[in-house]
């Protein structure tokens, strides 16, 4: 919106409250109107709209205008209308016509109508009307940085009007969201003619912070001029920062519950978890259930938002609930029936794929249920043979009532348990069609030597990962006692 | 009806684009065969998709097959198990 856009308008009327409320529809909807109001026919060429009271101009004193100016609107009383009168208005070139006692949203699209026929004779004022209709704000300054113009968006989100910022420094707009660095560096960018891409931080007339994703333009025109475009986005950033401070508080929820490393002399459990976006949706579980009786389990929750966050705190306490007496297929049934309610009820699909094991050394024996995860390994400490605990059910929370029962693999030795998400395998394999065991063997074994400590220091100091990584270990002894260390 | 999914990748980035693209609402045939022949890669939110795609085609009657299934893709459908409730065939691989 520039300052020179201006209609001029001549409003040919003595009614007062007409005068009045006119004046006052134009200058709350901004509309680049300039009224002069008169009753002398002067200088008519000059003049871009007529309108004209009927009290004081007949249809008959329309011949004198209806050649000197663009476009003439006509003011009627409730009894000016009867068909014969109004074909003579428009038989005498006027544009429209409206009621004194107009319905103000009707005149104002009236009035913007015609604002556009005028303007589009002109292609500056065409490219106004283009750019106050877009919804982001633009700005143009000249090289000394005061505003030239600004558009409709600028000024909603703004707050400011037209005159109280054009011919001025956007300097009015700064919070104290920036440092001083902030500005140098953008003005450093564009005054070597680069593009510059950020986020301003504005405060708006009536002391509310405004966000804005923007961009500087330099443009190289008789001078150098700066566009730039911002896209409000203070909604956004208020839900983000709302969404930051749950997954906060999910985050500190959730590490309550993870479990500690466990060693005596005939187990010892150890884990990470590296978290895509520090809330993901993979959980380790271990704890004692017996004398001799030990529970661990790894899911992994599809998607890494709070609501598999949350999902997975109530999956927590039913794995946390878990008590020796029960069979592993019974915890697996209630995982599944509660995932597989919520997914029906709910707008969005949650699965959990996973492994839960029950390492009985009394009785010598492993039990285990896959649902739909990648294979637990468990390699024998001292020839390094491999049994996989390969998938045996569907992942949870696709169909409902389903029986889960477990493998039970002979313990005779001691063992190293690997319990890991997929996305740990996809770190270290792309393409994991055929994995044989010589390629598990690499993966976690140097020689003999279990290469836990190493995965975990390598993979905990990524700075950027593309899924959760998890791994537990658990080494354990036959019901002799074997010395774990 | 055949719709051969256009995304290289089935990621929670590109769900709602594939979503509206292919429409489920105006989809009135016994059979959705979704043709995968462009797709290379599939994250654990593409499976939560085809879950939910199944379950919503269910409610309508309507089957799923899913077909040109690149070995790399097959691989997650079979360590879900989710082969052993879809018809899905392998196909091209890279």
């Amino acid at each position: 919106m520039k300052k020179n856009l201006k209609i001029r308008t001549k409003l040919l009327s003595k009614n007062r409250t007409f005068n009045e409320r006119l004046t006052q529809l134009i200058q709350e909807n901004n509309i680049p109107i300039e009224i002069e109001y008169s009753i002398e026919l002067e200088a008519l060429e000059e003049i871009d709209i007529v309108i004209i009271d009927k009290n004081y101009y007949s249809t008959l004193g329309l011949s004198k205008i209806n050649n000197k100016t663009k476009y003439i609107m006509y003011l009627l009383d409730q009894e000016d209308y009867n068909f014969q009168f109004i074909k003579g208005l428009y038989e005498n070139k006027v544009f429209d016509i409206f009621h004194s006692h107009f319905i103000p949203k009707s005149l104002e699209r009236k009035l913007w109508a015609l604002v556009k026929l005028i303007s589009e004779d002109d292609t500056d004022q065409l490219l106004d009307i283009i750019l106050d209709s877009i919804e982001d704000s633009i700005a143009i300054t000249n090289d000394q940085g005061i505003l030239e113009y600004v558009n409709k968006g600028f000024l909603k989100t703004s707050g400011y009007e037209l005159n109280e910022v054009i011919d001025k420094n956007p300097r009015v707009l700064k919070s104290d969201g920036h440092t001083a660095g902030f500005y140098k560096e953008l003005w450093r960018t564009i005054t070597r003619g680069d593009i510059w891409h950020g986020n301003f931080i504005n405060l708006s007339k009536s002391g509310n912070l405004v966000y804005e994703k923007a961009t500087v333009y330099p443009i190289d025109l008789s001078s150098r001029k700066y566009l730039k475009i911002g896209h409000n986005i203070t909604k956004e950033r208020f839900l983000e920062n709302k969404v930051r401070l749950s997954m906060s508080l999910a985050k500190s929820v959730l590490s309550t519950s993870a479990p500690n490393a466990f060693q005596n002399s005939h187990i010892k459990f150890n884990y990470f978890v590296k978290y895509m976006n520090e809330l993901g949706g993979d959980f380790i579980w271990f704890n004692q259930i017996g004398k001799k009786k030990y529970f661990t389990a790894l899911i992994d929750v599809t998607g890494h938002d709070l609501s598999s966050t949350l999902i997975l705190m109530t999956i927590i306490s039913f794995i946390k609930e878990y008590k020796a007496v029960e069979a592993l297929g019974t915890l697996t049934e209630r995982i599944n029936n509660y995932l597989t309610d919520f997914n029906k009820k709910s707008d969005i699909v949650k699965l959990i794929s996973g492994i839960f094991c029950l390492i009985n050394l009394e009785n010598s024996y492993l039990e285990y249920i896959n649902a739909g995860h990648p294979s637990g390994l468990v390699f024998d400490k001292e020839t390094l043979k491999l049994t996989e605990l390969r998938r045996n059910t569907l992942l949870l929370g696709v169909r409902d009532n389903l029986s889960y029962k477990s493998i039970v693999l002979p313990i005779n030795g001691t063992f190293d348990l690997l319990l890991y998400s997929d996305g740990l395998l996809e770190h270290y394999i792309d393409n994991y069609e055929e994995i044989t065991p010589k390629i598990y063997q690499d993966i976690f074994y140097d020689g003999k030597t279990l290469k836990f400590s190493k995965i975990k220091n390598e993979l905990m100091s990524k700075d950027y990962i593309e899924d959760d990584l998890s791994l537990a270990h658990i080494r354990f002894g036959s019901i002799g006692g074997t010395d774990v260390n | 009806m055949i719709y051969q999914i256009q995304q290289e990748k089935i990621i929670s980035s590109m769900i709602n684009r594939i979503n509206q693209e292919l429409n489920l609402d105006n989809i009135d045939q016994s059979i959705l065969i979704l043709d995968f022949s462009k797709v290379n890669f599939m994250d654990s939110e593409g499976i939560s998709w085809i879950v939910d795609i199944l379950n919503t085609l269910d409610k309508k009657g309507i089957g799923l097959k899913i077909i040109n299934v690149k070995k790399e893709v097959y691989k997650i459908f079979e360590i879900t198990m989710l082969d052993t409730i879809i018809d899905i065939k392998l196909g091209i691989s890279l």
